[in-house]
């Protein structure tokens, strides 16, 4: 049973990643992943579509939705 | 957010309730006999924060109204991080008129916001979080046993994907109007394909209508040519054919005037040889004795000097006649060149006349005589006119039915002229709009490359964002897992230490005693109470550090429901210290320890309708 005295490690996490740059941290992975794995990645598409999800957010973030 | 003071009026049990300097650090214990209020000291909270609590329905928010009562109202004192105490006012009547006011406590005549809407913005944007979030984190529910739902917009909050869903939203939104307008575009594309289809527009057309009108104007010209030309030549061969006539009778009359000039001159240049250079001969000396000197009174040698001029002169009208004559030959070669003029433009219109395309013919159906009679009878006609056989009147026929068919040919050319000048219009005509929908249908086209690059990019976009979902869902699993596997052991006497959590917050406990994963229906009541308590922990820490970022109140309705003595006290001691953050605990149960140190205690009874720290404070110190 646990005690008063006993020490307990309060619950607490780093300062969680915002949206955009988890989604950049993805994209880069994903990018690599793709790249090595499809003989036909569109990387201009690719590319076009991150700078759009990233626009959006930095938007959002600028509006304090994110 | 801190919760300092509640006070509430007519509230489900309460017909009034005041809790005042409220502890901000520690566990507040609720504890009473079932219907003794408990609860409804949380729904106080809830209702005053969102207008709504977990156990009602929004559609029958009436029934928060205390039975009997009109009207219902609930005063909620917090301060946030800046320090500053706000207070939020809310009330109720049976009409559902709702009202709410949210204001400084400082400062309560200019309050932050006004209405139901403007002060849940308000508050969304104070506090960070909504009701749902708050119901699936800060509120644990008496009645509530299962998991937040993972689609849930807590649930997205807390793992921070809710600015991507959003996103996602939009780029979806985007992607149906783009493709409806692709659709459009397609349809606009076939329509725009169909009406030039319809149009037929053939661009050797104008070029042949063209070039049919440059025909028709060589044509228009070489007619007038020939028209003027045989004018000029039948009028000069009329003309010469006329001279000619009188040239004849001339020249028959100058012919016989030469030849008597001749004679003369012959004469005269003989008497004068003789006399000049034989007048000795007897023959010659005996005419001049006896004729000469008997005819011509004058002396010889005048006579003979007459003579050489009469010769002369004879011999000069020789000359003049000659050259009269020779002019009159060249007249009649004139005459013959004329006529051969006349006879080869008279053939050239037959030939024309052969060679007209069909709609020129003036009568296209009559049987045309061959070739080669045209050929005899002109031929004929050439002989005719190069012996001047032909007579004026003749010329004239001739001339004037050739002039009448050349007239009504160029009338005809004209007509088609017009007639071209009137298609090549319409042509022209075709031909914009040809150009026109064919400019069209280019610009569409390119219209239609570009909403298909930018689909392609929005679907690709949308790929990465459920792709990033995944990824941060899946780390948000992982970190709940550690949080929840951290407070478990401390609510179930180290039994369960670990928690599985699958992507739709499915909960599995890993069990110390059968060193495997159980489901949760496979558990206890109590330990599935105890599992969905450090889950609910752990959702609380992730939205705090999510949104929250500060001190917060979190309402635990009856969590150790079926804890047994040595799991309520443990969780009770571990409690006030797993977060930093959750610093003022709300627990209510029926009962708690008897020698557990709470920061505040709250004694609610079934019959007491009224509630106020303040009483409870007098009637201890009594």
């Amino acid at each position: 049973m646990l005690q008063p005295n006993d020490e307990i490690k309060p619950l607490s996490l780093e300062r969680p990643q915002r949206a955009r740059d988890a989604f950049i941290e993805y994209t880069i992975t994903e990018r690599q992943r793709k790249q090595d794995s499809e003989t036909n990645f569109n990387q201009a598409i690719f590319d076009a579509a991150v700078n759009l999800v990233e626009r959006k957010l930095r938007c959002m973030e600028e509006e304090g939705q994110a | 957010m801190i919760i300092q003071g509640l006070t509430a009026e007519n509230f489900l049990k309460y017909r009034h309730l005041k809790l005042n300097n409220l502890p901000t650090h520690g566990i507040i214990a609720i504890s009473g006999s079932n219907e003794s209020g408990k609860s409804s000291i949380g729904e106080a909270i809830c209702f005053a924060l969102f207008g709504r609590t977990f156990a009602v329905k929004p559609n029958e928010t009436r029934k928060l109204i205390r039975w009997g009562e009109n009207r219902c109202a609930v005063i909620l004192e917090f301060n946030l991080k800046d320090d500053i105490c706000y207070q939020l006012s809310r009330s109720l009547d049976r009409d559902n008129n709702h009202t709410a006011r949210l204001y400084r406590t400082n400062d309560p005549d200019n309050p932050i916001a006004r209405g139901i809407i403007p002060v849940n913005t308000a508050l969304e944007g104070l506090l960070g979080y909504n009701f749902g979030a708050f119901i699936d984190s800060f509120y644990l529910a008496q009645r509530e046993i299962t998991a937040p739902k993972p689609q849930g917009n807590a649930i997205h909050i807390m793992a921070g994907i809710a600015p991507l869903i959003k996103c996602r939203q939009e780029l979806q939104a985007e992607l149906e109007q783009n493709k409806l307008t692709q659709k459009e575009l397609t349809i606009r594309i076939a329509d725009t394909d169909k009406q030039v289809a319809n149009l037929a527009f053939n661009e050797q057309q104008t070029h042949i209508l063209t070039t049919d009108q440059n025909d028709l104007a060589n044509r228009e010209k070489n007619f007038k040519d020939n028209k003027q030309y045989l004018k000029d030549i039948a009028t000069d061969y009329q003309q010469r054919i006329t001279k000619q006539q009188r040239d004849k009778t001339n020249k028959h009359w100058m012919i016989r005037l030469q030849l008597v000039a001749l004679l003369l001159a012959i004469i005269s240049f003989g008497t004068w040889f003789a006399l000049s250079f034989y007048p000795k001969q007897p023959i010659i000396a005996n005419i001049i004795t006896n004729i000469i000197a008997n005819i011509v009174p004058i002396e010889i040698i005048v006579l003979t000097q007459w003579l050489l001029y009469s010769s002369l002169v004879n011999i000069l009208i020789i000359i003049l006649i000659w050259i009269y004559i020779f002019v009159l030959n060249r007249r009649k070669k004139a005459l013959r060149d004329a006529g051969n003029q006349l006879a080869d433009i008279l053939a050239v219109l037959d030939e024309l006349d052969i060679g007209l395309p069909r709609n020129l013919q003036l009568n296209p159906d009559k049987i045309r005589p061959p070739k080669k009679t045209l050929a005899i009878k002109a031929h004929a006609l050439q002989q005719r006119l190069l012996k001047a056989q032909i007579t004026v009147p003749e010329i004239e026929d001739i001339v004037t039915k050739k002039t009448k068919w050349l007239d009504q040919v160029l009338q005809r050319i004209a007509w088609h002229q017009t007639e071209l000048h009137q298609k090549l219009l319409h042509e022209s005509e075709q031909r914009q709009i040809n150009d026109r929908l064919a400019s069209l249908n280019t610009a569409l086209q390119t219209e239609e490359r570009e909403l298909q690059e930018r689909i392609q990019v929005l679907i690709q976009a949308e790929e990465l964002l459920q792709g990033a979902m995944r990824h941060l869902s899946h780390k948000f699993n992982h970190h709940l897992r550690g949080l929840a596997s951290r407070t478990l052991p401390m609510f179930t006497e180290d039994r369960y230490q670990h928690l599985q959590i699958d992507e739709d917050l499915t909960i599995r406990a890993f069990s110390n005693e059968k060193r495997d994963f159980m489901e949760f229906d496979e558990v206890s009541s109590g330990t599935q109470r105890q599992m969905m308590l450090a889950l609910r922990l752990s959702l609380s820490q992730k939205l705090i550090d999510r949104v929250v970022c500060e001190n917060q109140f979190i309402f635990l309705d009856e969590p150790f429901a079926f804890f047994d003595a040595a799991r309520t006290r443990s969780a009770l001691t571990a409690l006030p210290r797993l977060s930093k953050d959750i610093i003022q605990i709300w627990v209510v149960a029926q009962q708690f320890p008897e020698d557990f140190e709470f920061a505040h205690t709250i004694q609610c009874h079934p019959d007491c309708t009224e509630y106020s720290d303040e009483t409870t404070s007098q009637l201890r110190a009594l």
